[in-house]
């Protein structure tokens, strides 16, 4: 017993340090002055730790203009998405309407699309709606809040959906014999209760639009202010020399803020999968 | 599918409804209200109202959602089937005026050398590091991490997690900078300078890669899904000396199936969806990690084939909805077998 107890422990640990390591060695490149990072003898640690690049990266090629830029995409979807998937999820099992069970699979198809295979067609049609619509075009950040939005949206109320259906209607019967509105037992019955979902979808939504690449590249062709950080990553990438001291201290600063938003939600991230699944 | 969702529905539907019209009396709309609560659940149901909503209201609650996914993922989607019919390209002649060219990009994919070997890679892609990799190695820490103390469980927790948050290209950077051949960390540490991994073992590199990167989801809802076997079910199997492999099969998986099988059918798609080799390996050499997410983007956008390439993405739909169809079956399967099983619900 006390073996298998001393192999459990340490499978768990060495999948986290496998786990870590190149995170590790992300922070470790990011403060290595420029003559170590190359040198062939690689070393796990660093004597002479350095912010320079960090310096380089913060003053340079407009790195906190994008930097504003994705975290005000991020938290603009996270909020919308929240609010509308909530909303969505109410309305599909709180209420049965004709074509429920329809939406309800288009929901679910729409998460099969490989994103890829609609970037064409989502240029064109942001090139559209820039011409009636200037506010959400091309080379705007509008276009990228609106595209995530809909490519989070299916995911958000499919996890909403559980979490609104596990409230029991005896709470609201109650509320409304207590002489609650609508209005209050939605916000302040049902969703204080499916928090700990919005909670967990909101990663989800903030973790997408992030990391986004794709379409920030397809989007903002022109406007260099309004780029995002993981398209301004690649200033560092050149053909010959790769400055990886760049490369890894921007990487480090744009793993910040998700990180920031995970470690504040992980607790319930975990319940909240648990219940987005439960059947 | 539409069969197996109604049956999905109906499940979490049973309460919905139950009586929560006693206030709803001046609701306009919501006739018939609670009785669609009483009535046996097949389909079409009479509309029940639990929120006492009425329809306008509910209709418009779910508007914003589906405006929103009709014109940026609906119509798109559609849009691409109407490209997959012509002979669209990026530049020349066929961007002015495409022609309708039928259904010749689909007998030409099925005659592509390099279709196929996408395809294979791709299963071995989706089988290697989803089903095989994350699946079963997040059940494996799941398994000995459970019942752990508190502190261990969340820092392996923690760190697991991680590298799935981690943006996509910066992950991509770090494991270049990894796998890279001079310079690269690996080499140094396994004192094999000038192995060459990305260009060597490709495909290799890349399941390692997804593994490393997506096990923490399927780990964080084994963790979740285990919590639900009753300690005492164990207990009595111990005792009765089931060895460890005949507990998980007799105890731990029929409880945790339904689980197991909402995991495996999210990490396959998104697996089979997911183009960040393309970061790594842009699908080289010679086409040798070239998964189907990548050969897409090689075809649509560095070939400027936009017709073709929206085929293939079709065809990617098309498998990605019978991969879906089998594990909604698998769900099915399950409920109609042993309707009296406790549902595997986690949760804390």
């Amino acid at each position: 017993m006390k073996r298998a107890r001393l192999a459990a422990n340490t499978i768990a640990i060495l999948a986290a340090v496998v786990t870590i390591f190149p995170i590790y060695w992300m922070v470790l490149s990011a403060l290595k002055p420029a003559g170590e990072i190359t040198s062939l003898s690689v070393r796990p640690w660093t004597l002479s730790p350095t912010l320079e690049h960090f310096r380089r990266v913060l003053t340079g090629e407009n790195f906190a203009r994008y930097f504003l830029n994705s975290l005000g995409v991020a938290l603009t979807v996270v909020v919308l998405s929240a609010l509308v998937a909530f909303l969505a999820a109410v309305a599909v099992t709180r209420f049965r309407f004709r074509f429920r069970t329809t939406v309800l699979i288009m929901f679910l198809i729409a998460q099969m699309v490989p994103v890829e295979a609609l970037t064409i067609p989502l240029f064109f049609l942001v090139r559209d709606l820039g011409t009636a619509v200037p506010a959400v075009g091309l080379n705007t950040l509008g276009s990228l809040v609106l595209v995530h939005l809909a490519f989070t949206l299916p995911f958000a109320i499919w996890m909403m959906r559980g979490f609104v259906a596990a409230v029991p209607d005896a709470l609201e019967e109650a509320a409304m014999l207590d002489g609650a509105t609508r209005p209050v037992i939605l916000w302040r019955i049902i969703f204080p209760l499916v928090a700990p979902g919005l909670v967990a979808t909101s990663v989800f939504s903030f973790i997408t639009a992030w990391n986004d690449f794709v379409f920030a590249r397809t989007f903002i062709i022109s406007a260099k202010d309004n780029q995002t950080l993981p398209a301004a990553l690649l200033v560092f990438f050149k053909p010959d020399e790769n400055d990886w001291g760049g490369i890894m201290a921007a990487s480090t600063l744009m793993t910040i803020p998700v990180l920031i938003f995970f470690l504040v939600v992980q607790r319930r991230l975990v319940a909240g999968l648990a219940g987005a699944v439960k059947d | 599918m539409g069969r197996a969702t109604s049956d999905a529905e109906a499940g979490s539907d049973p309460g919905a409804g139950s009586g929560a019209d006693a206030g709803t009396g001046g609701t306009a709309g919501a006739g018939g209200a609670g009785v669609g609560a009483h009535a046996p659940p097949p389909a079409p149901a009479p509309p029940g109202d639990a929120a006492g909503l009425g329809r306008p209201r509910a209709l418009a609650f779910v508007t914003p959602a589906l405006v929103l996914i009709l014109v940026f993922l609906v119509f798109p989607a559609l849009w691409t089937i109407y490209l997959g019919v012509t002979d669209y390209r990026l530049t020349g002649i066929a961007a002015v005026e495409p022609r309708v060219v039928g259904l010749d990009n689909y007998g030409r994919a099925v005659g592509d050398e390099r279709f196929h070997t996408s395809l294979w890679l791709t299963l071995q892609f989706v089988l290697g590091s989803a089903v095989i990799g994350q699946a079963g190695l997040g059940f494996a820490i799941a398994w000995v991490t459970r019942g752990r103390g508190r502190t261990l469980r969340g820092l392996v927790e923690g760190l697991v997690m991680l590298a799935w948050i981690l943006p996509g290209s910066v992950v991509a950077f770090l494991w270049i900078a990894l796998l890279d051949r001079d310079g690269g960390t690996l080499n140094a540490l396994l004192d094999t300078p000038g192995a060459a991994w990305l260009l060597d073992h490709p495909m290799l590199s890349v399941i390692v890669f997804n593994v490393w990167r997506g096990t923490a989801f399927s780990m964080m809802l084994y963790s979740a899904a285990l919590q639900s076997v009753p300690p005492s079910h164990l207990e009595t199997a111990r005792l009765a000396g089931a060895s460890t492999w005949q507990q998980l099969r007799d105890v731990v998986f029929p409880h945790i199936r339904g689980h197991a099988l909402t995991n495996l059918l999210l990490i396959s798609l998104w697996t089979f969806n997911d183009f960040t080799p393309f970061l790594l390996t842009a699908g080289g050499p010679e086409g040798r990690s070239e998964v189907l997410a990548v050969y897409i983007l090689n075809v649509a956008v560095r070939g400027g084939e936009l017709g073709y390439g929206a085929a293939i993405s079709f065809l990617i739909l098309l498998i990605n909805l019978i991969v879906a169809l089998f594990y909604l079956r698998m769900l099915r399967e399950r409920r109609t077998a042993a309707p009296a099983e406790p549902v595997a619900g986690g949760g804390r």
